[in-house]
C-alpha cells in the first residue's frame, strides 16, 4: 500500500500538526460522517476525523457511565488528555445519543474561552450540528439547509472570513472527485479475483479522513491505475462487514478475518465514508446541494418517514445493504456491534432476517467492547464462520 | 503399517485426545488443562499413546482443536472446535441436527446438516453462566464435588429461584440460601433450572431440531440435562463419553486429510 497512507495512519496527529505548521492554516476535528466536511474545506480548514485508541481510559471514565459506548469515551479521553490539543475547532453532530452529548463533556474537559456577546460565544471551539432524526419528509431539507447556514455562519465568525458560494463550489469539486475515486475502488472490489485486500482498502478509506482530500485524490488515482492492471490478487471467502466504530481498534477485525481465510469485499461500517453513495449536485445553490447530499447518508443512526407501502420498516437501509452484498458476491455477512451501540443493535434483527431470507447468505453476529482483547475473543467464531462457508 | 491418526482438543478446563486406527477409536485420554497448554498437549497425547504402546512418531496426522489449539506443538492442522464438535457428534449420532456443547469456559449451540457440517452457531458472550466453571464455583460454595451436583439435584421435590446468573453474584446468593437452611438439593435444582433457561435462549438463536445432542462436560450432569429436556420437551442424545466429541471430530478430520 502507498507509504503516505500508512505514514498518516501510523502518526495521524504528527501529520496534522505538520500540515498546520507548513500551511499556516486551521485544523478542525469532527465526529461522525454526518459532518459536512465540504463547508470546512471551503473555509480553508483541514477537517480530520476524531478517532479513539486501544489505550485504557484515563480521564473520561470519571465522567461517563460505564454502560456507554467505549469508542465515544475513548475519543473524549484522548481529548481530555491533550492528544487533540492541536485542533482549532471541533464539530459534533447529534449522531447517536452519546456522541451528541459529547458537546458538553468536550467543553468541560477541554475548556477554551472565547469572546462572548450577550452570553453567546462568538467563536465557539465546539460546534454542534442538529441533524434530523428522520432524514426524509416535506420540511426536512428546508430545516437542514437552515441548520447548515447557521453552522457556516458560526465558522465565518470564528475564522473571521466569509465562505462564498465559489468557495463551496470549489470544495464540492474536490469532494466529488473523492467520491468518484472511492466509487471506482468499490467497483474494483467487486472483481474476482479480488485485486486488493480488505485491510488495504480500509487503509485507503481511513487515510481519506485524516489527510487533505486533494492529496488523497492524487495518491488514490495512482493506486487505482495499479489495481486496475490486476497484477496482484487477494484470496479468501468473500465477506460483507457491518461494524460499529471501525477505527484503528476495531479494524483489527480485517486482519482476523484475513487470517481466518476470508476477505472483506464490502462494508457498512461506522468511521467510513461508504455512506456517501452519490456526488453532490453542482447546479444550483451549493449549500442546498450539500444539505441534500448529507441527507442521503444511510447511516444506521437515522431513520426515514415510512409510507404505507414500506410500513412498518423504512426500506432504504435494507436496499443499500442489499447493494453492498449482491454486487460484491459476498458469501457471508459479519455484524460486529460494540456494546451499547443501539443504532446498529436496533436494526440488526431486521437486516439479518432480510439477508438470510432474500439472499440466502449466512450471517454472524459478534458483540464487542471496543478493545483489542475483546476482538481476540471473537477470533474463534470468525474462524468457524469462514470454515463453515468455505466447506 | 496401519493408518493411525489423532485429534486433540485443548479446552479451557480439560484436554482430550482421541486416536483412531482404521476408522475405530483405539485410545483416548482426558486430563485437566494446566497453565502450560503445550505441556498439557504433550501429557494428554502421551497418556493416550501409552494405552496402545505407540509413540508420537507413529501418528500419521494430527488435528488440534479447542481453545488452546494454536499452541499444540505437534499438530499438522488446526480446526475450530465448532466444526469438530459437529463432526464428532455427527459420527456418533448421524441423525442429530442441533448440538449443545457445554464446556468449561463457553457454551455453543450448533446447527449441522446431514453431512455433519455446521450451518449456524451461537455462543455465550463473556459470561460463565451455563459453563463448567460456573458449576465448579457453585460446587465449591456448597462444599460438594462436581460429580455430586446432578444426582443430588434430582432428589429435590421443589426448586428455588436463583436470580443471578453471574458466577460471582450467584455464589453469594447460593451461600446465603445454604445459610438460611434451604436444602442443597433444592438450591441445585434452582441452579440447574436457571442454566437450562439460559442455554435455551442460546439454542433458540440457531433453531432447535427434534434430534438434539448435548456434548461437553456438563452433559455428564444429569440435573442440567433433565431440566433442559423438560424445558425443550425433547430427549437429548448423549454419547457415552460426551467430553471427547471435539477430539473425536478432530480425529475424523485428520482421517480425511492425513
Amino acid at each position: 500500500m502507498i507509504e503516505e497512507f500508512e505514514k498518516t495512519i501510523q502518526d495521524r496527529h504528527q501529520a496534522a500538526m505538520q500540515w498546520k505548521e507548513a500551511n499556516q492554516k486551521k485544523v478542525f476535528g469532527y465526529l461522525c460522517c454526518l459532518t459536512p466536511e465540504t463547508i470546512l474545506h471551503a473555509a480553508d480548514v483541514l477537517p480530520v476525523r476524531i478517532f479513539g485508541s486501544p489505550e485504557k481510559l484515563q480521564v473520561a471514565d470519571e465522567h461517563l457511565v460505564p454502560y456507554g459506548c467505549r469508542y465515544a469515551a475513548s475519543c473524549l479521553d484522548l481529548a481530555a488528555r491533550g492528544v487533540y490539543d492541536y485542533l482549532d475547532g471541533v464539530v459534533i453532530p447529534n449522531s447517536c445519543d452519546l456522541i451528541s452529548k459529547l458537546e458538553y463533556w468536550w467543553k468541560e474537559l477541554v475548556p477554551r474561552k472565547g469572546p462572548t456577546l450577550a452570553g453567546v460565544e462568538l467563536c465557539p471551539y465546539v460546534l454542534y450540528i442538529a441533524y434530523p432524526e428522520k432524514r426524509t419528509g416535506r420540511k426536512v431539507l428546508d430545516y437542514y439547509k437552515h441548520e447548515l447556514r447557521e453552522f457556516k455562519q458560526a465558522l465565518e465568525r470564528g475564522l473571521r472570513r466569509e465562505i462564498t458560494d465559489e468557495d463551496l463550489s470549489r470544495a464540492i469539486a474536490v469532494y466529488n472527485e473523492h467520491y468518484q475515486l472511492m466509487g471506482q475502488l468499490k467497483e474494483l472490489r467487486k472483481r474476482s479475483p479480488l485485486p486488493i485486500s480488505g485491510s488495504e482498502a480500509w487503509q485507503i478509506e481511513y487515510a481519506s479522513q485524516l489527510m487533505p482530500k486533494e492529496q488523497h485524490n492524487r495518491l488514490l488515482k495512482g493506486q487505482l491505475d495499479q489495481l486496475s492492471q490486476g497484477t496482484k490478487a487477494a484470496s479468501g471467502v468473500r465477506i460483507f462487514l457491518s461494524a460499529s466504530a471501525t477505527d484503528v481498534v476495531n479494524a483489527r477485525l480485517y486482519q482476523i478475518i484475513e487470517k481466518a481465510g476470508g476477505q472483506v469485499v464490502s462494508e457498512d461500517i461506522s468511521c467510513h465514508t461508504s455512506y456517501y453513495g452519490n456526488t453532490i449536485q453542482t447546479n444550483g445553490d451549493p449549500l442546498t446541494a450539500i444539505a441534500q447530499h448529507s441527507l442521503e447518508i444511510d447511516c444506521p443512526r437515522s431513520t426515514e418517514t415510512c409510507s404505507p407501502a414500506t410500513y412498518p420498516y423504512p426500506t432504504s437501509r435494507w436496499d443499500r445493504t442489499r447493494s453492498r452484498l449482491e454486487g460484491y458476491n459476498a458469501q457471508g455477512a459479519i455484524f460486529y456491534i460494540i456494546n451499547y451501540c443501539e443504532c446498529r443493535a436496533i436494526e440488526y434483527p431486521y437486516l439479518r432476517d432480510k439477508i438470510r431470507e432474500e439472499l440466502d447468505i449466512p450471517v454472524l453476529l459478534l458483540q464487542g467492547d471496543y478493545s483489542l482483547e475483546g476482538l481476540e475473543q471473537v477470533r474463534g467464531r470468525i474462524e468457524a464462520f469462514v470454515e463453515m462457508i468455505g466447506g | 503399517m496401519d493408518h493411525i491418526i489423532a485429534g486433540i482438543d485443548i479446552g479451557s478446563a480439560t484436554s482430550k485426545v482421541v486416536i483412531l486406527r482404521e476408522g475405530g477409536i483405539v485410545a483416548s485420554s482426558l486430563i485437566r488443562t494446566g497453565a502450560d497448554s503445550a505441556d498439557t498437549a504433550h501429557r494428554a497425547m502421551a497418556m493416550a499413546l501409552k494405552e496402545i504402546g505407540l509413540g508420537l512418531a507413529d501418528l500419521h496426522y494430527i488435528v488440534a482443536t479447542g481453545y488452546g489449539r494454536i499452541i499444540v506443538p505437534f499438530a499438522h492442522e488446526i480446526i475450530t472446535e465448532i466444526a469438530c464438535h459437529a463432526k464428532g457428534t455427527h459420527f456418533v449420532f448421524p441423525h442429530v441436527r442441533t448440538i449443545l456443547d457445554m464446556g468449561g469456559q463457553d457454551c455453543k449451540a450448533i446447527r449441522i446438516d446431514e453431512r455433519g457440517l455446521h450451518t449456524s452457531f451461537a455462543m455465550n458472550d463473556k459470561c460463565a453462566a451455563g459453563t463448567g466453571r460456573f458449576l465448579e464455583a457453585m460446587a465449591r460454595a456448597l462444599d460438594l464435588s462436581i460429580q455430586e451436583l446432578g444426582p443430588l439435584s434430582l432428589q429435590a421435590s421443589e426448586s428455588v429461584a436463583v436470580s443471578s446468573m453471574c458466577a460471582v453474584f450467584a455464589k453469594s446468593e447460593v451461600t446465603a440460601m445454604a445459610r438460611r437452611g434451604i436444602p442443597q438439593s433444592t438450591i441445585l435444582a434452582g441452579l440447574h433450572e436457571a442454566i437450562a433457561e439460559r442455554v435455551h435462549g442460546l439454542l433458540k438463536r440457531v433453531g432447535i431440531e427434534p434430534e438434539f445432542a448435548i456434548s461437553g462436560g456438563i452433559a455428564k450432569n444429569v440435573g442440567v440435562v433433565r431440566k433442559l429436556e423438560e424445558r425443550l420437551g425433547l430427549k437429548a442424545h448423549i454419547a457415552p463419553e460426551p467430553q471427547i466429541m471435539g477430539a473425536l471430530g478432530a480425529a475424523l478430520f485428520a482421517a480425511e486429510r492425513g
